[in-house]
């Protein structure tokens, strides 16, 4: 399966959050290290369009005191997930084989 | 916009919960709404306020809004389910109010169902003909504006004179000792005049209808129903084998009409006849009925062939008792004396209905009060108030769905 550039960041920072990838953080996350401006609706949407195609799974964590007690939705990547982004990986790599700078 | 210190504008927050539905939703708008006040803490509110409303503006907004009402609505969908399942779970473990109950439902639903089939065959359903708001019986009116029947010459005059008709015709039907290949049965065959295709916009389905000299000779033919050649003549096409006895004339079989078409009802075979202009115009032999023109009204109808009755009246004086004449729309010729009966039958089930809905609801509540605990269990554990009504709409939607079946 092929990624968009977003799918592809935003499951990336879902991997590197581990048990803390819920949607602030993972925008947080994007916009910091990855220097993309996303807005709070996109970084939704992606995260609902994934978790439909069974990429990612969701699921709701411990209360969190930044939500006042209330649990938040908290994301993980499937096996699936893990193996689309391996293979993004793999094309990345093979595209930047023989690549010289200018 | 009104504000309290810290927060997002009320108004645009509120819109906001109103599109993220869930509780996905419901974090997206907190996170707008922390984003919010770190814009606001850089740049000032206004700045934040104008950052936060153009969130309105934005395709992602409307893209998360949809899809979220997607999930949601499929959640729904699996949410009832569960409530389906728990509902006959639970009637299933009380037999005695769900047996009470759906007796109850079933005999107040069964008699107005059944009433209502009988009002919708009976007064709602058009006559099986075509265009039959445009079909009337006609009847002649002496002095006391008694109804009879009509004479022949009468009829003729009529038929002649009116304008207000497309076409008109005479019947008269008898029930007479039928003989088909040696088997003898009693069947009501009717006399028609001319016309009788015209009027009621039907042709034989099989064969032919009659000719015009057929009318004049009274020639030994006949024309019968779909039913009685179906079950007589064993649906044959080849209606010329089949010569028909009644009483000791034969007559030929010549067409078959189509599916539905009986007049006057209980009517399976029509011969040809011509009403004489001459004889008597005291006699009463012939009932009448005629096809209104296309945009002439009943009243219109009435004033002329009303008009019409005078004229002979004055032509032929004690020679006719008409002095009047009352066409009446087909459909309320035919059942306009049993819509009065129907109608109180109707109200006194939908009475039984209603008593037997308030007989289920008191039972409802009584049973809601015994079951305090699991709401309260249910509520403790997160159900909204529109969750536990859903689920006891539920319960009762699958009530009245067993009282009716059964």
């Amino acid at each position: 399966m092929s990624l968009g550039d977003l799918q592809h960041m935003s499951m990336l920072a879902v991997a590197r959050l581990g048990k803390e990838a819920y949607g602030a953080a993972i925008r947080d996350e994007l916009m910091e290290v990855a220097d993309r401006k996303v807005t709070v609706p996109t970084v939704y949407v992606t995260l609902v369009r994934l978790e439909e195609q069974g990429l990612v799974r969701s699921s709701e964590a411990a209360a969190a005191g930044a939500r006042g007690g209330r649990p938040r939705r908290v994301f993980r990547l499937t096996p699936e997930g893990w193996k689309a982004l391996e293979g993004a990986r793999a094309a990345m790599s093979r595209m930047w084989e023989g690549v010289v700078g200018p | 916009m009104k504000e309290s210190r810290g927060s997002p504008p009320r108004l645009l927050a509120q819109a906001f919960r109103r599109l993220f539905p869930g509780p996905l939703g419901a974090e997206a708008c907190e996170d707008l709404e922390r984003a919010y006040l770190k814009v606001g803490s850089t740049r000032g509110r206004w700045v934040a306020g104008l950052w936060y409303a153009g969130h309105l503006l934005l395709p992602s907004t409307w893209r998360l809004a949809f899809e979220l009402r997607r999930q949601t609505r499929d959640s729904w969908w699996d949410s009832l389910g569960l409530d389906l399942r728990f509902a006959i779970r639970t009637l299933r473990r009380s037999p005695g109010f769900s047996t009470v109950a759906i007796l109850t439902l079933g005999l107040g639903i069964g008699g107005a169902t059944a009433l209502f089939s009988v009002i919708e065959g009976v007064l709602l359903r058009p006559l099986p003909y075509s265009e039959p708001d445009r079909l009337v019986q006609l009847w002649q009116l002496d002095e006391q504006a008694n109804r009879s029947v009509f004479s022949n010459p009468n009829f003729v005059d009529v038929r002649e004179r009116s304008r207000s008709f497309e076409s008109m015709m005479a019947y008269g039907s008898l029930v007479s000792p039928v003989s088909l290949r040696g088997q003898v049965s009693r069947v009501e065959v009717t006399a028609v005049s001319d016309g009788f295709f015209e009027v009621l916009g039907a042709q034989p389905a099989l064969g032919r209808g009659f000719l015009p000299d057929e009318f004049a000779t009274q020639a030994p033919v006949i024309v019968v129903d779909q039913a009685f050649w179906r079950t007589e003549l064993s649906g044959n096409p080849d209606l010329s084998e089949e010569p028909l006895r009644i009483g000791d004339r034969v007559y030929s079989i010549i067409g078959v009409m189509p599916p539905g078409v009986e007049f006057p009802v209980g009517s399976r075979a029509w011969v040809p006849r011509d009403p004489q202009p001459t004889g008597t115009r005291t006699g009463h032999n012939w009932r009448v009925i005629g096809r209104l023109r296309p945009g002439v009204s009943v009243d219109a109808a009435r004033v002329e062939i009303g008009g019409i009755a005078a004229e002979l009246k004055q032509q032929f004086g004690d020679d006719t008792w008409m002095v009047d004449a009352l066409p009446v729309p087909l459909q309320e010729q035919l059942v306009g004396w049993v819509r009065p009966a129907l109608m109180i039958l109707l109200s006194a089930a939908g009475f039984l209905l209603v008593v037997a809905c308030a007989n289920v609801v008191n039972l409802l509540l009584a049973r809601a009060a015994s079951r305090r605990a699991e709401i309260a269990i249910r509520q403790a554990v997160g159900a909204g108030r529109g969750r536990l009504a859903r689920q006891f709409l539920t319960e009762a939607l699958v009530l009245s769905f067993v009282g009716k079946r059964s």
